[in-house]
């Protein structure tokens, strides 16, 4: 609504001018310099930024599949999509899983315990002796999954399962 | 009756004798004592240091989540080595076949015993609850 004020005077100086409309913008709008553009980018591109983010994801997701074995139900899919870190960090640790374990087959497989405590567990499908999976285990997670586990906040394990 | 104070190293004692046994339900017990052995030397740990474990709550989970995020990297490789136990207890207890799990054996109680003597050779105060003065 429009009032009529520029005839009303109360007597006090407000130090700045009454606008005709009152819906008029009091203070200046600054020039858009490239700090502040880079601080509105973030809310500007939100709608970009999310389908950049899930382009990501899928193309990390793929990488996965490539290394590891995914049961055919939707649980280790399911699982990644509520730990985001993750597959980014099971790219990452192929390659050092590959120096002690050569070939051997890596699965996945997404478990939640009666308290409903989720883990994503990836098995080495080992089979030899027992004894060698913990030994290249405890050498993988002493050289590399220990400095770099922070991220899986204890979601994700590496096992071995014998066959 | 018991006449001494109950040791949880007997849950280690039995499992080693059961994996002489060639029994499945001899096994998979093995396993599950195996795990409970390191359970309860990791609670003990986390009461003797002060950490509230709530009742009804997942108290596996609480005990871990004290090792595991403690930022010191042994008590992190005790609860790697945890968690790989308890996966096999849970395979053991709950899943129909389990291939090879004779093949299990001497790796899981030597596991044990690891993560016993890398427990003991630790700081007593870690994991370190940090809101207790000392």
């Amino acid at each position: 609504m429009n009032g009529v004020l520029d005839n009303q005077t109360s007597g006090n100086d407000w130090g700045i001018p009454i606008h005709a409309m009152l819906h008029e913008r009091i203070q200046k709008v600054k020039a858009e310099t490239a700090i502040s553009h880079r601080q509105c980018s973030f809310i500007r591109d939100v709608e970009t930024q999310m389908q950049q983010f899930e382009k990501e994801y899928q193309a990390a997701v793929a990488e996965v599949r490539k290394f590891y074995v995914l049961p055919n139900d939707l649980s280790v899919l399911d699982f990644l999509n509520d730990h985001r870190a993750l597959p980014q960090l099971l790219i990452d640790a192929a390659p050092q899983l590959k120096k002690y374990f050569g070939d051997t087959v890596f699965t996945l497989r997404a478990t939640s315990d009666e308290y409903g405590w989720q883990s994503l567990y990836a098995d080495a499908m080992w089979t030899g002796d027992a004894r060698d999976a913990v030994r290249f285990l405890d050498k993988f997670e002493d050289e590399w999954w220990i400095p770099n586990c922070r991220s899986a906040r204890g979601a994700l394990t590496f096992t071995y399962r014998l066959v | 009756m018991a006449t001494q104070p109950f040791s949880w190293s007997d849950y280690l004692t039995l499992a080693s004798e059961l994996s002489n046994r060639t029994e499945e339900y001899c096994l998979r017990t093995a396993i599950s004592r195996t795990y409970y052995y390191i359970y309860h030397l990791a609670r003990q740990r986390i009461v003797d240091n002060q950490f509230p474990i709530v009742r009804g709550a997942n108290s596996h989970q609480q005990i871990w989540e004290k090792f595991e995020n403690d930022p010191d990297p042994r008590c992190q490789k005790l609860y790697l080595t945890a968690k790989k136990i308890q996966d096999k207890r849970k395979q053991a207890d709950y899943d129909i076949p389990y291939p090879k799990i004779e093949g299990e054996f001497p790796a899981v109680i030597e596991m044990a015993q690891r993560f016993a003597q890398e427990l003991h050779q630790l700081d007593h105060r870690l994991p370190a609850n940090r809101g207790v003065r000392v």
